[in-house]
């Protein structure tokens, strides 16, 4: 064997060298990936971890050529084995998606044809790629169909995507992406869209393929704890450039780049409670109210059904029992934390609380009012005392208002500042007290980022002076450094003012730092209840022992460690 | 100084429009967001240039607007100002010598004769048939048949020294504006706008204005000696026929969509806001009245309207008004027939909006119904309203054809491009056949319609916000 073929032979699968994206739209060049190099080996997992923007996507649609009209590669090259895929026709281009590369998306809802039976999707690719007959091919797709964990794939092929949960819709997904038995498969973000539970079976799903079929897995996202229980190599993405690449042991044990310490600080975690993630002032409790039992909210089985109704006189045909029972309570300056999975009904307990819809039975008691049957009028003068804030930042906010308008609406709404005047101050006194400039009461909500647009938004509530804030999942559409800093934000909102938070979330460690009790929900009743250290350490119900083992384990190494830092 | 001014009902309505219209860019200039859009429209090429031809139409509709009674000169009482009992309009005067040069018939566009041959009885008492010459159309020449071409040009030439004074003098203003706005020297704004090198396409405005003045001033040279576009079967100018046609146009275009506007919205948001019965009953009234076929339902309309106007002469002091009333009608039952389209799509929209979670918000903060559709909603959907106006309009504007051609559109003494085309039936079966009714109107309407389609297109880019925005 020559020098040379040696040398090819110890080639990486994938190398990536120098590689520059530019996205050009009129005259502006925007850099989304800025000179970046990797290799991945094969049968590793590499992964690329960073914030939305950092350009983690954009990379692997370079890779993979896929790129949006406007975006193109400016320098670089990518090697696939000894192919390089930048120099390659598109024709052959596309020999090599599909068999020589895959890919699976974030979003498993719109990644499969709706009109199309998922037994012809699969086949598809085996017949454009591997030249088989329409019968071999259907073979073959239940053979990845079984061996992607699916029950009963007989029956599976041919089902349409609709007919699937996100979980199934993801395995077949994968099984697509695996038809050809590619050496390298792309993941890009592939469970960010599931539940933590099945999460967690498409995670042990992914490992598994990769032992059987012996491939190299490039995969990205933003969640760290996943990163820790998949990849070999990490690499941390930020502005477009790679600040940092090591296996995993050096990079979990031992970060070098002062924005992986950064990434691992945000994190919410049990170790962290009490403390503010990010300022660096610790948090003072100044507020010691006089409480009595009457300001503790209390929610007695409340049930929310909605009709469902057919024919021509909307006949009720059945009910959805989104909430079926739920009985919670909210102490006064306490935090309670009500987790669950999508559809659990968790959403619908805070809407109707504050009867954004009308609950069909059950009670709702603040300050010795039955919140769920007291008339307009009094539930008018409740409003100032019970607000909310929603998840997505981007929809909560009237485009066509400034910012100064949205936050005073309450206040004119509830007549809590009848003096404009006094409004406008009380305004620039809210937008201080969530750390925004004062001059942003003049701006419309599309110049701030999320996490900004999440300060208004909690400003807004916060105007009309409430006593219990109901916070719809707030923090995640958030990168994680912006959920801390919204958290901090919460924390010491908290601490000054002596709000209760319902904190409606997914996510467990959110739980661990933020609350101080935690229900547990699970198909519209709660299954779990109790003080956030006790249930989280000692789960007695059987769900939510599934739901925390599910969860990935990520320990954020203590920064004494750190010995060299470059 | 023209005489006793007289308000038709369409008037009122198209100054009110105009009004409205130029409130609300006032109003829009003073916000960002609302501003935003229009800044892109103005910044496209096809914006401006759409803008620009679409000002010369609408300007010729609203002069065409302004009627009055005309002062009868010398007048036999004296001290005592007479009014002619008929309604003419501003621009009737402004284009007068076409307006009275009517001959016996037929001519041919740029004709010195008829196009017909007429037995003619000669001095000595014998008979010719032969093409007579026309009362006024190149009356001028003596020998037509030699000195036709020639005038023809030199009318040409005149009417493009003009043409490029006038823009000469317009862009030497022009640039000084904007130099004294930018701040800039004159030699840098002149060179920006040979270079295009400015956020308003200003080299393309320059060049639009050139092209406009230049048909423009062409045009009118030649119109002083000639009828241009030849001459209808009573002789009537078709140029100046289709010139009036463009307010008939316009008036329906952009009435109709403001008579429908108040039914589509009001009916649409309450729908899709309130839900329930309140929906039942509004989808039940637009299906109804969507499964009728609409031009059934005009042609039964403007037919009753006949029927009230033949019975009812004398509540009409003259052919105008009555025309006009049947103009107006004829907006009102195209509007009526119309509004179901928009109000479905507002009915969706507001389905949609009322779930978001700013409305939510707003009603967590006990903020009223009346409130959060005024604030929340409707300006939440102006850009579907205002993208539908603009997407209508030329619409409208070929239905109007279409219906004067089957004799329920406006009135026949009317000058509109329906009835132009209507009445070029006959005269395509002639032979020789007469071709330029036809082809002015269509080349009127079809220039209407062309940039009207132009400018809804960069409307609809600019406002939607589906269409990403870089």
């Amino acid at each position: 064997m020559s020098e040379f073929e040696k040398k090819i032979s110890s080639f990486p699968l994938l190398r990536v060298e120098n590689l520059t994206t530019v996205f050009e739209t009129g005259a502006r060049k925007v850099t989304a990936v800025d000179g970046v190099s990797f290799e991945v080996n094969e049968g590793e997992t590499f992964a690329l971890v960073g914030e939305s923007g950092s350009g983690k996507s954009v990379t692997a649609l370079s890779v993979i050529r896929l790129l949006p009209e406007a975006a193109r590669i400016t320098s670089g090259s990518v090697h696939f084995g000894k192919q390089d895929l930048l120099s390659l026709p598109e024709r052959e281009m596309r020999d090599i998606r599909g068999s020589g590369i895959s890919m699976i998306f974030q979003e498993p809802m719109t990644s499969l044809n709706p009109v199309v039976k998922v037994g012809k999707q699969i086949s598809e690719v085996l017949i454009r790629h591997k030249g088989m007959s329409k019968a071999q091919a259907r073979q073959r797709a239940l053979d990845l169909l079984d061996a992607v964990n699916i029950k009963d794939p007989a029956h599976t092929i041919d089902t349409f995507a609709h007919e699937l949960s996100g979980g199934m819709k993801q395995r077949v997904m994968i099984a697509i992406a695996l038809a050809c038995e590619p050496k390298l498969l792309i993941a890009d973000e592939p469970t960010t869209a599931l539940d933590v539970t099945i999460q967690a079976t498409v995670l042990d799903l992914i490992n598994e393929l990769q032992q059987k079929f012996k491939m190299a897995i490039l995969f990205i996202t933003h969640d760290l704890g996943v990163v820790k229980q998949v990849s070999d190599h990490v690499a941390v993405m930020k502005q477009g450039k790679i600040v940092e690449q090591s296996s995993n042991e050096i990079f979990f044990s031992n970060p070098q780049h002062d924005y992986s310490w950064d990434l691992f600080s945000a994190l919410p975690a049990m170790e962290k409670r009490g403390k503010p993630l990010l300022a660096t002032n610790e948090i003072e409790k100044i507020i010691d109210q006089h409480v009595t039992e009457k300001d503790t909210l209390r929610v007695a089985d409340l049930k929310v059904h909605f009709p469902i109704k057919k024919g021509i006189f909307k006949r009720t045909v059945g009910y959805v029992k989104a909430v079926d029972g739920v009985s919670l309570e909210i102490p006064p300056g306490k935090t309670v934390a009500l987790v669950g999975e999508s559809g659990s009904g968790k959403t619908t307990v805070g809407k109707g609380i504050l009867r954004l819809v009308q609950p069909t039975s059950g009670e709702v008691t603040y300050l010795g009012l039955p919140i769920h049957q007291i008339d307009k009028q009094q539930l008018l003068e409740q409003r100032t005392n019970l607000q909310i804030v929603f998840q997505d930042p981007y929809s909560s906010m009237n485009p066509r208002m400034l910012v100064g308008d949205i936050i005073e609406e309450g206040m004119k709404a509830l007549n809590v500042l009848k003096d404009s005047e006094a409004r406008k101050e009380r305004v620039l006194e809210l937008l201080e007290q969530v750390s925004l400039s004062k001059d942003a009461h003049l701006r419309y909500p599309h110049e701030f980022s999320g996490g900004q647009r999440q300060r208004i938004c909690i400003a807004r509530a916060l105007a009309v002076n409430p006593k219990i804030i109901i916070c719809d999942e707030p923090t995640s559409a958030l990168d994680v450094s912006v959920q801390a800093q919204i958290l901090d934000l919460l924390n010491d909102l908290q601490a000054r003012l002596g709000i209760s938070y319902l904190f409606i979330t997914h996510n467990m460690s959110v739980v661990a730092y933020f609350a101080d009790r935690v229900a547990v929900m699970y198909q519209g009743k709660i299954v779990e209840e109790g003080e956030v250290e006790q249930v989280l350490t000692n789960p007695q119900h059987e769900y939510t022992k599934k739901l925390l083992a599910a969860v990935p384990k990520l320990v954020p190494p203590e920064r004494e460690h750190m010995d060299v830092r470059i | 100084m023209f005489g006793k001014p007289v308000f038709l009902i369409t008037d009122l309505l198209i100054f009110a429009l105009v009004f409205v219209i130029i409130a609300f860019f006032i109003y829009a200039m003073r916000k960002p967001h609302l501003r935003a859009p229009w800044r892109q429209v103005v910044r496209s090429k096809a914006g401006v240039i759409s803008i620009m031809v679409l000002l010369v139409y609408i300007s010729i509709a609203i002069l065409d607007s302004m009627h009055f009674h005309p002062k009868i000169e010398n007048s036999s009482v004296e001290g005592e100002e007479q009014y002619n009992g008929e309604i003419q309009s501003v621009f009737d005067q402004i284009v007068a010598e076409i307006r009275n040069s009517t001959e016996k018939t037929y001519s041919a566009p740029f004709a010195a004769y008829l196009f017909a041959k007429e037995t003619v009885q000669l001095e000595d008492g014998s008979k010719l048939r032969e093409h007579p010459r026309l009362k006024w159309g190149g009356v001028h020449l003596d020998n037509p048949e030699n000195e036709k071409s020639a005038d023809i040009l030199s009318l040409a030439v005149t009417g493009i020294v003009k043409a490029f004074i006038a823009w000469l003098v317009l862009v030497a203003l022009l640039c000084l504006m904007l130099s004294l706005r930018t701040k800039n020297s004159l030699s840098t704004v002149v060179k920006n706008i040979v270079h295009g090198e400015s956020d308003i396409p200003w080299r393309t405005i320059a060049t639009t204005l050139a092209i406009l003045l230049l048909v423009l001033l062409v045009g009118a040279e030649w119109a002083t000696k000639y009828h241009v576009l030849g001459t209808d079967k009573v002789g009537e100018d078709v140029l100046y026929q289709a010139l009036k046609s463009i307010r008939t146009g316009v008036v329906i275009g952009t009435l109709t969509t403001l008579l429908m506007l108040p039914f589509a919205i009001t009916l649409g948001i309450m729908a899709g806001y309130f839900r329930g019965w309140i929906d039942d009953v509004i989808q039940y009234l637009y299906t109804t009245l969507n499964s009728i076929p609409g031009v059934l339902l005009i042609a039964a309309a403007v037919l009753m309207l006949n029927v009230y106007m033949g019975k009812h002469a004398e509540e009409f002091a003259s052919l105008t008004q009555r025309a006009d009333l049947r103009l107006l009608f004829l907006c009102l039952i195209l509007g009526l027939t119309s509004w179901t389209g928009l109000c479905r799509l507002l009915r969706a929209e507001t389905l949609k909006l009322r779930e978001v979670d700013f409305v939510q918000a707003a009603s967590a903060f006990g903020v009223g119904s009346t409130q959060t559709i005024f604030r929340h909603i409707l300006p939440n959907m102006m850009h579907i309203v205002l993208i539908t106006i603009v997407l209508d309009f030329s619409g409208l504007v070929l239905a109007e054809a279409v219906l004067s051609y089957i004799n329920i559109g406006v009135d026949p003494t009317m000058n509109s491009w329906g009835n132009m085309i209507n009445s070029a039936r006959l005269e395509m079966a002639r032979e020789p056949v007469v071709w330029w009714s036809l082809a002015a109107s269509l080349f009127f309407m079809f220039t209407l319609v062309l940039f009207a389609n132009l400018f809804a297109d960069v409307v609809r880019d600019a406002l939607d916000p589906r269409i990403a925005k870089q």
